[in-house]
């Protein structure tokens, strides 16, 4: 009497999976499928539209720091773009909210730098103005 | 035997495991060393350029509220950051479960937990109104 078991992995490339395990009993073969695959039959790939996503979020809440939330605001928004260009379908939505969450990320870290900027010039303005030092303008502006 | 997830819960069951390392070394550091992340000083470049509140702005109030036991105090600080412990925690046990377990769940459509994200996504967005309007509108000081 003959025995063997052959595990047999189907792939046609774009995502679908399948796994078979062929038993070989005195040139039998019985297939048992295995247990626990993932058949992902026309599932097209989301990896973009993923980071698009994750990525986003961290543009949102990252505005504690000056340049980080512009990159991850520009880096979700051309992810997310890319994503749906490349016909990834099954991530569409993903797609979109990683746009609008980098896009606000992006108007919060240019907001708060033309605001800060403008503020820094006036305080040197009013400082020259006043014949006082930045410092010492900081100060008297402390202690009203 | 190794279950495998869909692409988009696995891409989030990788994110959360790493997450829970990077948790694992920071107490590990303050248990070697005396060190504490949270003691570092994190000034909101936006809240110091405008004066607003940013999106995130009370996230690491809120955690050290959270260790320190303080559940209201941490959710009034920042919503969002028990509401993503609550279902990331959730979601990393089922996938864990799934993936390496024996009990069988009822299949699930890949994406499952796409749904709360975007939940929590508008958390943020919802809770970062009502700061401006508290401060902006009646002068509140939110986050002390």
């Amino acid at each position: 009497m003959s025995f063997c078991r052959i595990h047999r992995v189907y792939s046609n490339g774009i995502g679908n999976m399948a796994e078979e395990n062929i038993i070989m009993d005195n040139g039998y073969e019985d297939i048992e499928k295995v247990e626990g695959t993932v058949d992902v039959e026309g599932k097209s790939k989301q990896t973009l539209a993923i980071l698009a996503l994750i990525i986003g979020i961290l543009a949102l809440v990252c505005c504690c720091f000056k340049y980080v939330q512009l990159i991850f605001g520009i880096a979700a928004v051309v992810l997310g773009i890319l994503s749906i260009k490349n016909g990834e379908t099954d991530g569409k939505a993903m797609a979109i909210i990683g746009i609008v969450c980098g896009g606000l990320g992006i108007l919060l870290g240019v907001l708060g730098m033309i605001i800060g900027a403008a503020l820094v010039a006036a305080f040197k303005g009013a400082s020259d103005i006043l014949g006082f030092s930045s410092d010492e303008l900081g100060d008297i502006l402390n202690n009203l | 035997m190794k279950k495998r997830l869909g692409e988009v819960d696995d891409v989030f069951y990788k994110l959360c495991i790493a997450a829970l390392a990077a948790i694992a070394a920071a107490v590990l550091l303050y248990l070697c060393t005396g060190f504490s992340i949270l003691s570092i000083k994190y000034p909101c470049f936006f809240y110091y350029a405008t004066g607003l509140y940013c999106p995130g702005c009370g996230g690491v109030r809120s955690v050290k509220a959270l260790l320190r036991g303080d559940l209201w105090q941490s959710f009034i600080d920042y919503p969002p950051t028990l509401y993503f412990i609550v279902v990331f925690g959730i979601f990393t046990v089922k996938c864990f479960l799934r993936r390496h377990g024996k009990w069988e769940f009822k299949a699930k459509k890949d994406g499952a937990v796409l749904p709360y994200i975007y939940a929590g996504i508008g958390l943020i967005i919802v809770q970062w109104i009502i700061k401006l309007v508290a401060q902006i509108g009646f002068g509140y000081t939110w986050i002390r």
